[in-house]
């Protein structure tokens, strides 16, 4: 903290369009003047907009005063400006603190003259924290304009091209033999009826063409280490030789693991899975016909025994319904708890299906299964249309009784979770940094998840998931560096005690233990003689700046540059 | 006099959720204590244990955290360890005399304006009930 009697503040009053003017009389004009250290002051109508904001700075960098209040409304108005602010201007833009006596003096005392006097204490206070503010620095790295894409699926496709459309060198990894994922078994989609192999051989196509994509295959992973702008990926090819690939920025795209339902009953010929229902209806239906036992006249759909939240089932069973009463009348039941229609263009598909006679019935209690001369005899209680309590017990004779796959995470996303401090979904699928805010971004700045490691969805949503990541790829990369203010937490390694706390609390895996040497300098590689003692140390274009170490620190180690604890301490006073 | 005890609160907000939902209750005109002292941090994470007893030995009659939901905080734990520290200064106010209803937790979202101010109401007639906080 600085001496107060150095500090030159200035008061900046904003009006905010009017809104305050009534507050701000000669009177209280004169009372911000006469505040401790305050050099000078100034009024404007509307400082959100930005280039009122330039126009302060100017004034103010030929004035007197070294740092700025201004008196407003919330912080959250001129923020957006602030950061835009060039650095370079010579004002610095941790060198403002905003008093919001908008919204917690005026707009929420009613009484004028006791706004008043909230304002005076507010701006007070503020005044004296302005006294412990100090300059934060900017820093920037370079940033070369190659990413790594993990997966070959149609979400890893889709996000490589887009990005090699961006003119960012990409290199596609993925385990599989050849590119192309589980979308593969597909004939067509629920929203797209056709041919969707052309479309799918187009994509193929363009991928491995594209002059701006490396694709490699048959690689099994085996680490991901580095940080944004120098993410390392290990991987083994089929002969065990292992190669490192580089990237300044990820998109995990592994897609989630199937695992078929072939327990007990389950296990009869008469029991398929949905790509086998999908591949019988590829060869125009031949395969319907040509069973010899007997032709193949009932086909039901079993839904929600598994994968219960998800929604695919529902599309894939409601569009092969329909194709199965379309081209080739058959009878069709389709038995579930809830039909999902949350897709786009599924309500209409929903609705023709029952306009062609597909029967959906609905159950509480999962339907029993027994075999009855060599069919299927599926057993369920129908809970939509019970009348007075009646047990409504249906029997359904099928010749094909198709059960979902469980969907299930990735058995990857474990160890990539455990390798880069990516938290977990419930079920162990990949989360996302806010479910709300920020989608496909992980908490590691850098990385983006899309597809079926994230969560199992539809081919559209996943698509639309990878052109996201993509986009938020491109727009890391595109400048060609990495600029951040260091407005984050910094240890100071000689207090400390290398205990372990914080990178075990830090939720965005930003800080890294390291050896230090006598005088505090950090030493890199391996023991070197003048090595002394362990420290943790925060990477600063990794730290989010939530100040969760700071306060988990045993030693009081760690600062929060735009908050430090004197900051907070001036504030909880009077 | 008891009458005219206006209890002094302090609120630590989080940036993410409390702060905002705060400038709601502004632009809903909704009334708030004059003796409310709003403290911007941003995430409940940042919360010293020792910030709150600080809050508590420089006068404030109460300390409300406006905390994100829980599994919706946007540095993840946040507020699940600004809880953890409620408790442990639960356990410390129990041992020096302090009423535990002094300090309080609340998870709201960036919406919930309403929510904010029923909160501080409450907490102002609850404490002014209780009266002065002892400490000196
Ligand atoms: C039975 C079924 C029916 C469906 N029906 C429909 C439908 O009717 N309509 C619709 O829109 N959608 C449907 N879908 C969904 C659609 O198939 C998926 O949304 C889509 O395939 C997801 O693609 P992806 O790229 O995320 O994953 P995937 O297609 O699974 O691709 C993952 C890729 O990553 C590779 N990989 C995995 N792990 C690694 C690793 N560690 N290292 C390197 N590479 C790795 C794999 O080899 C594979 O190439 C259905 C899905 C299923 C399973
Ligand atoms: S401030 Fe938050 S993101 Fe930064 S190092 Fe500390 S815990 Fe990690
Ligand atoms: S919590 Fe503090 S003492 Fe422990 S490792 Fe981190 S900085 Fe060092």
């Amino acid at each position: 903290m600085r001496s107060s009697k150095e500090c030159r503040i200035a008061i900046v009053i904003d009006h905010c369009e009017g809104t305050l003017s009534h507050i701000f009389d000669e009177a209280m004009v004169r009372y911000f003047s006469g505040l401790p250290c305050v050099v000078s002051c100034y009024q404007d109508d509307n400082l959100s907009s930005p280039r009122r904001l330039e126009k302060l700075v100017a004034k103010l960098r030929k004035g007197k005063a070294d740092r700025a209040v201004i008196v407003g409304g919330s912080p959250k108005r001129y923020e957006a400006s602030f950061r835009r602010l060039d650095l370079g201007t010579g004002f610095n833009p941790y060198m403002f603190l905003v008093a919001n006596v908008r919204e917690q003096a005026v707009w929420t005392i009613p009484d004028v003259e006791r706004a008043k006097e909230k304002t005076k204490t507010i701006v007070a206070k503020r005044i004296r924290e302005a006294t412990c503010l100090s300059p934060i620095g900017e820093e920037k790295f370079e940033l070369s304009k190659n990413a790594i894409v993990l997966g070959g699926g149609v979400v890893g496709m889709r996000a490589a091209l887009a990005l090699a459309d961006a003119n960012i060198q990409v290199t596609l990894l993925s385990r599989a033999k050849d590119i192309g994922g589980k979308a593969i078994q597909l004939t067509h989609f629920y929203d797209r009826p056709g041919e969707v192999s052309s479309w799918f051989k187009d994509q193929v196509k363009k991928v491995k063409k594209h002059p701006n994509i490396a694709v490699k295959t048959s690689v099994e992973l085996k680490g991901l280490e580095g940080s944004l702008g120098d993410y390392r990926v290990k991987v083994e090819d089929p002969s065990g030789k292992r190669r490192e690939v580089e990237g300044s920025a990820v998109i995990l795209a592994m897609g989630n693991d199937v695992i078929p339902n072939t327990e007990g009953i389950f296990g009869h010929q008469r029991f398929i899975s949905p790509p086998q229902m999908e591949a019988m209806l590829a060869d125009g239906g031949k395969s319907l016909v040509t069973d010899k036992e007997r032709p193949l006249q009932t086909v039901t759909f079993i839904l929600d025994l598994v994968n219960e939240t998800i929604k695919i089932d529902s599309a894939n069973a409601i569009k092969n319904a329909i194709l199965l009463r379309e081209n080739h009348d058959r009878a069709v039941y389709v038995i579930c708890r809830d039909v999902k229609v949350s897709l786009d263009g599924m309500e209409k598909q929903y609705r023709k299906a029952r306009e062609m006679g597909v029967i959906f019935i609905k159950y509480d209690d999962p339907p029993k299964f027994s075999l009855v001369n060599g069919q299927i005899n599926v057993e369920v209680k129908e809970v939509s249309i019970q009348m007075r309590g009646d047990d409504y017990s249906l029997s359904i004779l099928s010749d094909l009784v198709v059960v979902s796959e469980r969907f299930v995470p990735s058995k990857d996303n474990q160890m990539l979770a455990d390798v880069l401090g990516i938290p977990l979904a419930e079920e162990g699928f990949l989360m996302d940094e806010n479910p709300q805010f920020a989608r496909v971004r992980t908490n590691r700045r850098g990385v983006f998840i899309a597809g079926g490691c994230r969560y199992p969805q539809t081919l559209d949503e996943s698509l639309v998931e990878a052109e996201a990541a993509a986009a938020g790829v491109t727009e890391l990369l595109s400048q060609g560096f990495f600029g951040y203010d260091l407005a984050v937490a910094e240890i100071d390694p000689a207090k400390c005690a290398a205990c372990l706390t914080c990178p075990r609390v830090c939720p965005h895996s930003a800080i890294v233990v390291e050896r230090y040497a006598e005088g505090n300098v950090y030493v890199t590689g391996g023991y070197e003689k003048d090595f002394r003692w362990k420290a943790a140390r925060v990477l600063p274009m990794q730290c989010y700046g939530c100040g969760i170490c700071v306060s988990s620190c045993p030693t009081k180690a760690i600062t929060l540059k735009h908050l430090t604890d004197d900051e907070i301490s001036l504030q909880v006073g009077v | 006099m008891v009458e005219s005890f206006s209890p002094r609160i302090v609120a630590f907000c989080c940036d993410k959720s409390g702060y905002v939902a705060a400038d709601m209750v502004g632009k809903l005109r909704l009334s708030l204590p004059e003796s409310l002292d709003i403290v911007r941090v941003p995430c409940a994470g940042r919360i010293d244990a020792l910030h709150l007893l600080q809050a508590l030995e420089k006068g404030a009659d109460g300390v409300l955290i406006f905390a994100c939901h829980e599994e919706n905080c946007q540095s993840l734990t946040g507020n699940i360890r600004a809880k953890a520290r409620m408790g442990y200064l639960h356990g410390i106010m129990e041992r020096i005399g302090l009423e535990k209803e002094r300090l309080d937790l609340c998870n709201l979202a960036t919406n919930n304006g309403a929510k904010f101010a029923e909160t501080v109401l409450q907490k102002f007639d609850e404490l002014k009930k209780l009266g002065p906080s002892p400490v000196e």
